[in-house]
């Protein structure tokens, strides 16, 4: 093949395997009309996962994700992508634009779902490699050490030890919507049991939330890609207030003597 | 312990009570300590700064923490220069444009062209991954590893990317990357990044003919010539597309939207499932 038919091939035409719209006709992902099935008749989570992956979930996995992306929901401005969404309301900048903004931020390696391609990626291997024969300790010392403690993928986050979310999500997940704990999530319990003995770090959201989805048959690229926007809802909460209640520039504003500068000393210009 | 049981206890990080920086101090007015009476970039006053040097300089200080010499800014102004622009086919300016003509806020379109500006694959984070591959590999015999990478299987589908900033771009070598690389070379009164790059080109189109020097390659090495850290690297790109894709922006935002090319429905090719609506 000449290199550039490649290319030519795609010129002036779009194929796609989601669907679209036909005006006059109607919308349709994978088939299905947007407006005359899924609408009426399934949750907005249900056409996500529909939309990324081509296969409509069953009605619990829906539910399962709008209960993970309501645990992400928290209207604390001391959340950092949630602050960009506050600094966005309080220069009345655009709630589309402070919300993306925010989103963005969250596109994180150390919080919110940035996190989610290396948590999937060590679950995923730890799981095969288990089956395997290789032993949990292994599996986590072997991963880099932060401070002495394996940095593992899922079993760290800022401010504290453990996670509050991960109870509830996997009480409803087990007891409402009962699901099972497949391969990856027992390997999760495994490992978060090895970190609390011996280092007293546990399980995070990103942790149990891959786990779960990877039991769930979804590739990491599909969890990475569902998962983008989980802490909109905080992030809103956030830039609403101050654009909507609070005077501009109301969210912590700094005096000019609030910085402390560690640069150099005052120079001129050698011209 | 189960994971239903987690408790949650804090870390115990120290937090710092103030912001630090050494870029910027800022004196209060004698009236209100929120407004500025001095402010210094790296030492230097505003009102000196903006009388005596350019945007570039400024750019360069603010990244650097000093102006740049004669022979750094003969190179980092040619850098900005020649990247400001990508033309309206690239994906950033594209993003722009798209926007524009469907009347997207203003304020909105720089950030848009940013963003997809940053890509992995043609954008700014190829930039700062080739910058992170050629330090790393830069005490090697170039002709030696270009027969390496080359070496590695893979699918070819589209593009052969053999390394960050260097391979094929739209099946061949990018005759304005090549071009580009040399007039950038040739502003630097020494330039060993460039001449260790050269040569693994070299070795790349002796292994096949259509792998060169991709356009992010060339900012990259350009950016190690002046020693800027491979962080950098994606978002001095950003900086200097931006210039080309709000100018498109803005000339698009005054336009109407039918006069962005919309693909007629003969060209929507639905693949593999019903056309129909169920």
């Amino acid at each position: 093949m000449n290199r550039a038919e490649h290319w030519d091939q795609f010129r002036g035409v779009i194929r796609t395997r989601k669907g679209g719209w036909q005006i006059g006709k109607g919308v349709t992902s994978y088939g299905h009309s947007l407006l005359g099935e899924l609408m009426p008749g399934h949750p907005f989570f249900s056409v996500l996962i529909l939309n990324v992956t081509g296969t409509l979930p069953e009605p619990r996995l829906a539910r399962w994700f709008e209960a993970f992306f309501i645990a992400m929901s928290w209207p604390d401005p001391r959340m950092w992508c949630n602050f960009i969404g506050a600094l966005g309301g309080s220069v009345r900048a655009t709630p589309i634009a402070s919300i993306a903004a925010g989103v963005c931020a969250s596109d994180s390696a150390i919080y919110g779902p940035g996190t989610i391609p290396k948590s999937c990626e060590f679950i995923a291997t730890a799981t095969a490699d288990y089956a395997l024969g290789v032993s949990v300790g292994d599996i986590v010392e072997r991963e880099q050490k932060l401070r002495g403690v394996p940095a593992v993928p899922g079993y760290y986050r800022p401010f504290a030890k453990g996670d509050e979310r991960v109870g509830p999500i996997h009480t409803y997940a087990t007891k409402v919507l009962a699901f099972g704990e497949g391969a990856h999530l027992q390997m999760a319990q495994r490992v978060h049991d090895y970190l609390e003995r011996e280092y007293q770090e546990r399980m995070n959201l990103a942790g149990y939330i891959t786990a779960f989805l990877l039991d769930q048959g979804m590739t990491p690229a599909q969890i990475h890609v569902v998962s983008s926007f989980c802490t909109n809802a905080g992030i809103h909460a956030c830039y609403a207030e101050q654009a909507n209640d609070r005077p501009p520039g109301s969210i912590l504003p700094l005096r000019c003597d609030d910085i402390d500068y560690i640069g150099v000393a005052p120079r001129t210009v050698d011209r | 312990m189960s994971i239903k049981d987690t408790n949650v206890t804090p870390r115990g990080d120290v937090f710092a009570e103030r912001l630090k920086t050494r870029i910027t101090a800022e004196s209060p007015s004698d009236t209100n300590p929120y407004l500025t009476a001095r402010r210094y970039t790296h030492g230097y006053e505003l009102e000196e700064l903006s009388t005596a040097v350019a945007f570039d300089q400024m750019i360069f200080l603010l990244l650097r923490g000093d102006l740049p010499n004669a022979a750094e800014r003969r190179l980092f102004n040619a850098l900005l220069v020649s990247f400001a622009n990508p033309g309206i086919r690239d994906p950033a300016v594209r993003a722009a444009v798209t926007a524009a003509a469907s009347k997207t806020e203003i304020s909105s379109l720089l950030p848009i062209s940013a963003t997809i500006a940053g890509g992995s694959v043609g954008g700014g984070a190829e930039v700062s991954n080739a910058m992170r591959f050629i330090r790393r590999h830069r005490r090697r015999d170039p002709l030696h590893l270009a027969a390496e990478v080359c070496s590695v299987d893979f699918e070819q589908v589209a593009d052969r990317l053999v390394a960050p900033g260097f391979g094929s771009t739209f099946g061949a070598i990018d005759p304005m990357a090549k071009r580009m690389a040399v007039s950038l070379a040739n502003r630097c009164d020494e330039h060993p990044v460039f001449t260790w790059c050269e040569r693994f080109v070299e070795g790349l189109t002796e292994q096949d003919a259509s792998l060169g020097w991709r356009w992010w390659g060339v900012c990259a090495a350009a950016l190690l010539e002046l020693g800027f850290h491979p962080r950098t690297g994606v978002g001095i790109y950003q900086v200097a597309v931006s210039a080309g894709a709000l100018a498109h922006g803005l000339e698009w935002r005054v336009r109407a939207y039918t006069d962005l090319p919309f693909v007629p429905e003969d060209d929507y090719i639905l693949e593999g499932e019903e056309r129909e609506p169920r």
